[in-house]
């Protein structure tokens, strides 16, 4: 039977003429049923005209994809069931009898979007086949239908239904059955319906005779799914907002389960090119060069692009270089792990040129001529938001204009990059209304004539890493008068941190949850109890490492104030005793790393064996886990 | 006080404030103003689910307003009682999901599909067939053409 297979426009027909069908019941017989059969068809409808669009957005990488066929089933009708549905649909009498007997049986009316979702189980005898219904066929099934190879050669030029069809045409059909099947069944369109029905899962099966040539026959499988069944039936909306929280790694097993999910989880495995090592970056760079699919996934989905090539592979990424920019117009994030010396220009530039929605760019190690990079990134980017620069050093002399051009910075890393004051005067100048983050480890140029002005104007500060600067203590008593938002801050190394600076942080930053003051050997008991009590239940991560004054008190009070959600805790050269250290241990139910002495130090552990193995054994000691990480 | 009417014709009565959770509850009220008298009817959402839904917005009313989350999305659910609260089966998860869009309450929506997030992870594609009762309707083939198509992330 050679034109049995209808694409969704004949259902699109068929749904227009059942509406037309409904108006011309007179408004005193619409019953209930009626009514809700009438605005199950003008969802459909809804739905259908949705699909024109979806379809339209993905043919393009549906058409290049010839292998990548989708469901047969979707389009798999037959068009002598239509028909009649259809002749069923017009003669009014037959409806107003159909529905008079089902409102008799009906104990409550159903709703479009119940009828849509499949949610109506259990309501009444029809069920038993109008529910979860999918049309079943592939090539393992003992139909005669063609595969869909031929389908697709039969109606090249026809639009490839993706997934989100299938269940859309699934509940249209489900829904048509529901209204008319009683009707349908009485007028003798099926001239057979067999039923079975197991624990789990019940198969129907329709064997249709077309009224008007007995002699075509056609066998059709309709399978119903176990009613629980219904991840695969929440909304893309929904289906969506889940893939967001998903790493790679669970995307990627996702996009096997079938081909609903495998068209909701490959944008979002796409989205984000995080490669873990050079290996994998080199591995994703070779497969693109001759790969078409790999262009239009990388075009379409690819917002971030990590790049970390590795050296000996330099001279082929210079080819792929333009292949790979030429495709990159949704490109938001750009990160570069790995300095691409000669070619970091060339590549900065070249993003930017193409992508005009760069937001994020993260650039580490040293090139050849950083300061023009940058300047290119800032005349081009005016979108862009986060800027990290990891130990670039200049080596002209006035860099000013390079940084001058940046106006929406949120969130800045600058660390080891050897800026000077007037720098820095001019980036705050320029974005200090909407700063948030700004890291400036090891930046030792900078001092109290850049810092000053930092701290005094950004009042949206939430992250503050200080690290390694030169500043003195009356800027620092600063921090808590003028930064009442402070969630991150690092003072690690700083000398003039004093306990008045400390108590004007625990009066002024109540917000902090994560606090770095390794070796500020001024801080005393009294203070950092005080800045303990502010913060409180909002402390997660505290490293006090090198503070020698500390002693029990502090951390007796720690897990009197703070002992909620803290889950790191660094008290290095601390001296306490067991009894202190217990308590800690006994108090933070979420502690998860706990160092009591780094193993390079040399001041002697106050703690026995047995106590340091027992935290060894409980807690993680690893001095990586007590890196902050910075916003990206 | 609002009242609600479920699909399933059961009447619950809350408070504005519980109310004001949900967006849609918010601005049906502000446009109605006799919404004491006459309960509002929630056609989408059946009597158990709304149950929860209460539930939910009754905890968190007096919840502090959130600052928009810079940085990397994380599927870690912070709250015990949010942990507890999500331990239902499936079918009620799917529905609650859905009613928390319905109703347009963010922060329910975004529990629910942490959780189902959560299922996911560290799953390998059988055991996700199997947990969400799902058929595999690829061929070998194309198995085969994902794989060659996905090569890049194939280590994970």
């Amino acid at each position: 039977m050679a034109d049995m297979e209808i694409d969704i426009g004949v259902i699109k027909h068929v749904v227009e003429s059942s509406i037309i069908g409904f108006n011309s019941i007179p408004s005193e017989l619409r019953t209930p049923e009626v009514q809700n059969a009438m605005a199950s068809c003008m969802l459909l409808k809804k739905y259908i005209n949705e699909c024109y669009e979806y379809n339209s957005i993905i043919s393009e990488e549906f058409d290049k994809k010839k292998e990548m066929k989708t469901s047969a089933s979707s389009t798999c009708i037959s068009s002598e069931k239509n028909y009649n549905i259809k002749s069923s649909s017009s003669s009014c009498t037959n409806i107003k009898n159909q529905f008079k007997k089902t409102n008799d049986r009906s104990s409550r009316t159903l709703l479009p979007q119940e009828i849509l979702l499949g949610l109506n189980s259990n309501r009444n005898s029809n069920n038993l086949f109008s529910n979860d219904r999918k049309i079943y066929n592939n090539k393992t099934s003992l139909m005669n239908l063609p595969t869909f190879t031929s389908q697709t050669n039969q109606y090249n030029g026809k639009k490839v239904h993706s997934s989100i069809e299938t269940i859309n045409v699934d509940t249209s059909l489900f829904s048509i059955d529901s209204i008319f099947s009683r009707n349908s069944y009485s007028s003798s369109p099926y001239s057979t319906l067999s039923t079975s029905s197991s624990s789990s899962s019940s198969v129907v099966n329709f064997s249709i005779d077309n009224n008007e040539d007995e002699k075509n026959e056609l066998d059709e499988k309709i399978k119903t799914i176990q009613k629980t069944r219904k991840f695969d039936q929440l909304p893309k909306e929904i289906l969506n907002n889940i893939m967001k929280y998903l790493p790679t790694s669970s995307l990627y097993h996702v996009l096997f389960v079938n081909r609903y999910m495998y068209n909701c989880a490959l944008p979002y495995l796409w989205r984000n090119l995080n490669f873990q090592n050079t290996l994998s970056c080199f591995k994703f760079c070779t497969n693109f060069e001759n790969n078409s699919v790999y262009h239009n996934n990388f075009a379409l989905y690819t917002e971030t692009f990590n790049i970390c090539f590795p050296n000996q592979g330099m001279n082929m990424y210079k080819y792929l270089l333009d292949k790979i920019i030429y495709n990159c117009k949704n490109i938001k994030n750009i990160k570069v792990d790995k300095s691409l010396y000669w070619y970091m220009d060339k590549t900065i530039s070249l993003f930017t040129k193409n992508c005009k929605n760069i937001e994020r760019i993260s650039l580490n190690g040293q090139w050849y001529q950083p300061a023009q990079t940058i300047l290119s990134i800032s005349k081009r980017c005016p979108k862009l938001s986060l800027l990290k620069l990891n130990h670039v050093q200049f080596t002209i002399d006035n860099v000013i204009p390079a940084f001058s051009n940046f106006h929406n910075i949120k969130h800045l890393d600058l660390s080891g990059v050897n800026i000077n004051n007037e720098v820095l005067k001019v980036i705050i100048d320029n974005n200090y209304y909407q700063l948030t983050s700004i890291k400036l480890r090891d930046c030792t140029r900078l001092t109290d004539e850049s810092i000053k002005p930092l701290i005094e104007k950004c009042h949206k500060l939430q992250y503050l890493d200080l690290k390694g600067c030169n500043v003195t203590r009356d800027t620092l008593v600063e921090i808590g008068n003028k930064c009442p938002k402070l969630r991150t801050l690092c003072l690690d190394g700083i000398v003039n941190v004093t306990p008045e600076v400390i108590n004007s942080i625990a009066h002024g930053c109540p917000s902090l949850s994560v606090i770095s003051l390794e070796k500020c050997q001024q801080v005393n008991n009294e203070s950092i109890i005080n800045l303990f009590k502010s913060v409180g239940s909002n402390l997660k991560h505290l490293c006090l490492s090198g503070l020698s004054l500390l002693n029990d008190d502090a951390l007796l009070g720690l897990s009197f104030y703070c002992c909620a959600n803290l889950e790191k805790l660094d008290v290095d050269s601390v001296s306490m005793s067991e009894f202190a250290i217990n308590n800690i241990m006994k108090c933070c139910s979420k502690l998860k790393s706990l160092i009591v002495q780094r193993k390079n130090t040399y001041v002697t552990c106050t703690l026995s064996k047995w106590m340091q193995n027992e935290i060894l054994n409980n807690y993680s000691t690893d001095v990586e886990d007590f890196n902050i990480p910075f916003v990206w | 006080m609002v009242k609600l009417t479920s699909s399933d014709g059961q009447e619950f009565t809350i408070s504005k404030e519980v109310a004001y959770q949900s967006v849609l509850l918010k601005n049906m009220i502000e446009d109605v103003l006799d919404s004491e008298e006459n309960p509002i009817p929630l056609p989408n959402v059946s009597g158990p689910i709304l149950v929860k839904v209460i539930e939910y917005a009754t905890h968190h009313k007096d919840d502090p307003v959130k600052p928009p989350v810079d940085g990397p999305r994380t599927s870690e659910i912070v709250d015990e009682w949010d942990k507890e609260f999500m331990n239902i089966d499936q079918g009620s998860l799917y529905e609650l999901i859905l009613a928390a869009n319905y109703l347009d309450i963010k922060d329910l929506l975004d529990l629910g599909c942490k959780t189902v997030a959560n299922m996911i992870k560290g799953k390998k594609v059988e055991e996700l067939r199997k947990l969400f009762n799902i058929q595999n309707d690829f061929t070998p083939e194309e198995e085969e053409q994902i794989k060659k198509e996905n090569a890049w992330c194939e280590e994970h």
